[in-house]
């Protein structure tokens, strides 16, 4: 098994959690991959996270505010390669309908013999 | 509908159960110039003629045998419709016989399927998905209803699994003894899979879930029997056992859900539970794996005489070693819920909040109706109200908000 680490993207950057019953649906579908994934021992961690936040570089801290591509979740999942961890997330109820996007990045294990 | 008519209906929908995912891959063996889209259509065409055929001409003696004969012939003259490929046929050696398909509820032929649903390279659920289209032989429309999938979302998981079938030739693979090995604890998870769709009480009373069980029940006891199988095959046996001993009594005449508190244990069926408890003794050996603890837990709930005497100690510290193995927040929940039971209900609630605090897990129907019963045997009904409140919204289960609706009357009495 190998671990991975998705990154979920808001097609359309809604902010958050909101009072839109759609939306909350699309956290019940999430909620359900997420159960399915652990069911299936793939599931590692996960978290939700707020759009606002900040960019900080050597010259330059500045407040983010929605815009260019915003992460809105970021799960680690174990799989049993590549394919399968792209298969995964081509599973996620929000990649199917178009809300978002999954990037899939393995982790780097370094192994010592 | 006649009773001729009636008796095909019933021995063609047999047939499909029993021999679809056979037949549409003895066609790929066939000939190489199906593919699996043609063999599907060329099978389900010839389940078709048996139903306008048989009831006019009667069933024949060997039923299997004239379908797939059917299906050679349909396939026959697709192949030499297609101008494209005429020069290829001539060349293409065709094995006239039709291969023996046997009566048993799995054999080698269906056992080789599910290894190759088992590809390492599909995700979970569409190995699941093809497993309950290959090998347990279910319908499209069945699968989605299965799943709480849109017969559209099936499709497109088939769509992507056709593609790495014909890719990788999947159900044309002929396993060897290092592949099995290998695929074994996939096989493990996709039937343990289909074992708790099967379970899943949200559904309610619905024989469609009690055969899925089965259907389970019976690929793994085909891998006990095979000698592929090991410890854990039994494990995951008796676990499953353990729980379909308890189905009857999961819910009252009525087909309300009832929780394992107020369960009618004189329902369990002690037969079966025996009859886990010998795969129980099967599995032990050196390997202990996530299915030895589930077994276990469920062992000692079928062999408690109530709830109360239950030996939530014991369940609590295997819920710990399986959530060393299992490590993530569901398996959490179901050890919180036993340290509560287990007299450490401090410990249980702070893990249970800090749970309740992340994002997905505060959108679970069960974590929020655990604490809803939780705080409702603490004499804390108004959280006990906010919580069960709040299930309400997270699920679509009918037994499941009558069995909170239940609950939330019952605190408007005791008030």
């Amino acid at each position: 098994m190998r671990r991975f680490l998705f990154f979920l993207r808001d097609r359309q950057q809604r902010q958050g959690v909101t009072d839109d019953p759609s939306a909350d649906s699309g956290i019940r579908g999430l909620t359900q991959w997420v159960s399915e994934l652990a069911l299936s021992g793939n599931y590692l961690w996960g978290e939700a996270l707020d759009l606002r936040g900040s960019y900080v570089g050597k010259e330059m801290t500045s407040k983010k505010q929605t815009t260019g591509d915003s992460v809105v979740g970021c799960f680690l999942i174990q799989a049993e390669n590549v394919d399968q961890a792209g298969a995964i997330a081509q599973d996620c109820p929000a990649v199917m309908s178009g809300a978002m996007d999954i990037e899939v990045r393995p982790v780097i294990e370094v192994a010592y013999d | 509908m006649t009773d001729a008519a009636a008796s095909v209906s019933n021995e063609v929908n047999r047939l499909y159960k029993s021999h679809f995912g056979k037949m549409v891959s003895s066609l790929l063996y066939f000939s190489k110039n199906i593919d699996l889209e043609t063999a599907e259509d060329i099978v389900q065409d010839a389940f078709a003629s048996a139903l306008t055929k048989w009831p006019e001409d009667g069933i024949p003696s060997n039923p299997a045998g004239w379908i797939f004969t059917v299906c050679r012939n349909k396939a026959l003259n697709r192949i030499k419709q297609d101008e494209r490929v005429r020069g290829l046929f001539k060349d293409e050696i065709l094995e006239a016989a039709e291969p023996q398909f046997s009566e048993s509820p799995i054999d080698d032929q269906q056992l080789k399927l599910l290894f190759s649903c088992a590809h390492p390279d599909l995700s979970p659920k569409v190995q699941v998905v093809i497993t309950l289209k290959y090998v347990v032989n279910l319908k499209v429309e069945s699968i989605a209803k299965i799943l709480g999938m849109s017969l559209d979302g099936v499709d497109k998981m088939l769509l992507r699994a056709r593609q790495k079938i014909r890719d990788e030739k999947i159900l044309l693979a002929e396993p060897d003894l290092a592949f099995l090995k290998y695929r074994l604890p996939i096989v493990h998870k996709i039937i343990y899979l289909i074992f708790n769709e099967g379970y899943k009480s949200s559904w309610g009373k619905q024989i469609i879930r009690e055969e899925l069980c089965e259907d389970a029940l019976l690929m793994n006891k085909a891998l006990i029997e095979s000698s592929i199988g090991n410890k854990e095959t039994a494990a995951l046996h008796s676990m499953m056992l353990f729980n379909v001993s308890r189905f009857k009594a999961r819910f009252d005449a009525t087909g309300a859900l009832l929780d394992l508190e107020e369960q009618d244990r004189s329902l369990w069926n002690q037969d079966l539970i025996r009859y886990a408890s010998s795969f129980m003794f099967q599995s032990q050996g050196q390997m202990v794996s996530s299915y030895h603890y589930e077994a276990s837990i469920a062992y000692l709930h079928c062999t408690a005489k109530d709830f109360k005497s239950t030996d939530w100690h014991s369940i609590s510290r295997l819920y710990a070693q399986l959530l060393q193995n299992n490590p993530n927040p569901f398996v959490e929940m179901n050890y919180a819920i036993a340290l509560y039971y287990a007299d450490q209900k401090n410990r249980a609630l702070n893990i249970l909040h800090g749970l309740q605090q992340k994002p997905f897990l505060s959108q679970y129907y069960l974590l929020n109706a655990a604490l809803g019963k939780i705080s409702f045997l603490e004499g804390d009904l108004d959280s006990a109200r906010v919580y069960f409140k709040m299930t309400l919204r997270q699920t679509d289960s009918t037994v499941e908000k009558d069995y909170i609706l239940k609950f939330l009357a019952r605190m408007e009495e005791e008030r």
